[in-house]
């Protein structure tokens, strides 16, 4: 695969392939206020650990530490250490924080304030606030390049895809997306970003040169109402040919063609399935399942839903240990 | 600037100066597109008059509807400036015995674009104006199913679920309880009647049986001052000779339906325009990203988010919506955008919202709503009068 993904709202930042430590994953549980520790060998829960209110987007640092956890209704970010699975600080975000990305280096969290229409960049080190770039009504998905030259945020309810320059926290381009927009992330080789509209009902690629939008992915799952098709969450195999994305309330993965923009296949998961994780390997897939409190795993190769594993109330987001 | 008394208003727009909205927030970067001429919006209403309340945790505020308008332009500018869009607001409220008409003509003559605040009455007296024929009116408030049956006008768009699929609403989760004994109770406003009518079409709809009726007249028409009288009327009038499950309320004035629960005859359900309501909007709702909204607007308006309110929100939404997403700035143009089925306008109902051919009516899934808590949300589709049943016919 190209470089690594950074920054992706509650994804994982995948660093070093091929990593085989025994692992663990984080999953948020937003009505719980707690974050599930999932041993990803046996997929056994190791740990329910208390976090602040609302918890929905979260992120591990590239380094493997610490887990950053978005408490929406406490206006600050949990710091979970990955070591001992306790909570050892918190750092002040501003209002209602939604999904966070991290820069590759680590170095600089990327926060988006859904209330106040504001990205905030944290400090990770220090937790002090290095700037704040005004964007448009509930902004929500964020990621950043692996450089950091070019970051985009997508806005909920003005349903745009915000571009802007990480250095000069300027916004430097806005396109227009289907309604709802949610996740945003960058395609492997960061040629593209990929926005997921969740009442537009399509995923739509953008070039990241020249901030065109260039094609739409629409869904059809069969038996599902229109409506229900909500595209949330998006992963991309190893080599980037393969994009899975979370369909919502159609409570299914669509399996995407990342060359031809085809889908292949539909994954039926739990119900309202929002946002996706990735093994360090990439064999496996965790889908979380909103409205079914689990988290479905599947295996990439055979796209098979091999286990379903229970974890908090309203799961939202996850975090894989790298 | 709340609220313009009329006379003032018809002043300023005769001189030219459009009464406009607080400034947008400004350009947070040089990426931010320059803006073209605003999109001009008219608010229209009337001064009311205390409307009747038994509870005090009913607010009343003068600037029901206004408020929403304006939470409205402050979200549609918001999104607009990234893409060099600007809108304003001009705000047209005649006194509560004023010529809506006379205000109406001058504020027509200028601009096209209409967002109605008004009740059914002065609704039809401006989408009949001969100055409104090529304007878009979009109604915020009314739930008449007249207005989008005989009384249809083709200038005119409802935000608001009417009467009919309220009831279909409540009707169609009754069904699924299977609590099929209706008792339909109703005050004796033309309205009351009108709801009550509604639930006689959806009992027949949806098989329940309508096991009473009864036209309730309250012994006083001051809610607030006579809760002795009426609560000891309830119990008589609300008897029955068989036994229902549900007691329908028709009371779309408040003029009793808050004093119905606990001093009902039988200790039954109520639903209707109290109790269990079928509603549009609740300031309790927090689903899709309904919270959020909640908050931005009592951050703007410092009080929680009224139906009449998001109606008005949602209308300004949809012109918004019709700039930025269907690139329309003339009133033909973006009436002919809100017919067509590229708009679909996302209003935290969790799909996009879109008006119905036959009446021009937004189908949207409803929020059945208790005291507190949702109950139930109805899906959008099948809810109200359908085409093949619709009696509108000035719309094609």
């Amino acid at each position: 695969m190209g470089k690594p993904l950074a920054a992706l709202c509650s994804l994982l930042a995948v660093t070093a392939v091929g990593q085989a430590q025994a692992g663990k994953l984080f999953i948020s549980d937003e009505r719980d206020n707690t974050v599930t520790v999932l041993d990803a060998d046996n997929l056994n829960t190791i740990k329910s650990i208390p976090v602040g209110r609302r918890p929905r987007g979260l992120v591990i640092t590239p380094d493997g530490k610490e887990v950053l956890v978005c408490a929406g209704d406490d206006n600050r970010i949990d710091v979970i250490d990955t070591a001992s699975l306790t909570v050892t600080r918190q750092m002040d975000t501003g209002p209602d924080p939604e999904t966070l990305g991290i820069s590759a280096s680590g170095n600089t969290v990327y926060i988006a304030n859904e209330d106040d229409s504001m990205v905030t960049l944290l400090d990770r080190a220090t937790g002090k606030a290095l700037g704040h770039i005004p964007v448009g009504i509930e902004p929500e998905g964020i990621a950043v390049n692996a450089d950091e030259s070019l970051g985009v945020v997508v806005s909920e309810s003005s349903s745009m895809a915000h571009f802007f320059d990480p250095k000069s926290q300027k916004v430097t381009a806005n396109v227009l997306v289907d309604a709802r927009p949610r996740v945003v992330v960058f395609s492997p080789d960061e040629k593209y970003v990929w926005v997921a509209a969740e009442v537009g009902g399509t995923v739509e690629i953008i070039n990241a040169a020249t901030k065109q939008l260039e094609k739409k992915i629409n869904f059809a799952v069969p038996s599902q109402r229109k409506e229900f098709l909500q595209p949330e969450g998006i992963k991309f195999s190893r080599d980037g040919t393969t994009a899975f994305v979370a369909l919502g309330r159609a409570n299914n993965l669509a399996v995407v063609n990342a060359k031809t923009y085809e889908v292949e296949q539909y994954i039926p998961v739990g119900r309202r399935v929002w946002q996706l994780g990735m093994s360090p390997d990439a064999s496996r897939l965790y889908a979380v399942n909103g409205l079914t409190n689990d988290v479905s795993v599947v295996d990439v190769a055979s796209k098979k839903v091999e286990k379903t594993v229970q974890v908090g109330r309203l799961p939202w987001g996850i975090a894989v240990m790298p | 600037m709340r609220q313009v008394a009329a006379g003032a208003l018809i002043g300023a727009l005769l001189a030219g100066a459009a009464t406009a909205a607080p400034a947008p927030m400004q350009p947070a970067s040089a990426a931010h597109a320059t803006a073209t001429a605003p999109l001009v919006i008219t608010y229209l209403s009337r001064e009311q008059t205390n409307p009747s309340r038994a509870s005090l945790l009913e607010p009343v505020d003068a600037h029901y509807g206004l408020q929403g308008a304006e939470f409205g332009l402050q979200e549609i500018n918001n999104s607009g400036r990234f893409l060099g869009k600007r809108y304003e607001l001009v705000k047209v409220v005649v006194p509560a015995d004023g010529d809506l008409a006379a205000a109406a003509r001058i504020a027509l003559r200028r601009h096209s674009l209409i967002v109605a605040d008004l009740g059914a009455k002065d609704l039809l007296t401006l989408a009949d104006l001969a100055q409104a024929q090529s304007a878009v009116i979009l109604d915020a408030r009314t739930s008449d199913t007249i207005l989008r049956q005989a009384d249809c006008r083709a200038n005119v768009f409802h935000l608001l679920p009417d009467w009919a699929m309220r009831v279909d609403a409540i009707g169609q989760y009754l069904a699924k309880r299977n609590w099929q004994r209706w008792f339909v109770f109703s005050g004796a406003t033309p309205e009351d009647q009108a709801y009550a009518a509604a639930v006689k079409r959806s009992a027949a709809r949806f098989g329940a049986q309508i096991i009473a009726e009864k036209t309730f007249h309250p012994s006083s028409d001051d809610p607030e001052g006579s809760r002795e009288q009426i609560q000891a009327q309830l119990a008589g009038a609300t008897q029955a000779t068989a036994d229902y499950d549900v007691l329908f309320v028709a009371d779309t004035t408040n003029a009793f339906g808050d004093y119905l629960l606990y001093n009902t005859a039988a200790p039954r359900l109520l639903v209707g325009t109290h109790g269990m309501v079928a509603e549009a909007w609740d300031s309790q709702f927090r689903e899709y990203a309904a919270r959020g909204v909640l908050y931005r607007f009592y951050k703007s308006a410092a009080r929680e988010m009224t139906e009449r309110d998001y109606g008005n929100f949602i209308a300004m939404a949809a012109f918004g919506d019709a700039v930025i997403r269907g690139g329309k700035s003339d009133a033909a143009a973006i009436a002919a955008y809100f017919r067509s089925n590229r708009f679909s306008l996302a209003a935290n109902k969790g799909e996009g919202l879109s008006f119905q051919p036959w009446d021009q009516q937004l189908r949207q899934p409803l929020l059945l709503f208790g005291p507190r808590m949702l109950v139930a949300m109805a899906p959008a589709e099948g809810l109200g009068v359908d085409q093949q049943h619709s009696e509108c016919r000035r719309i094609h």
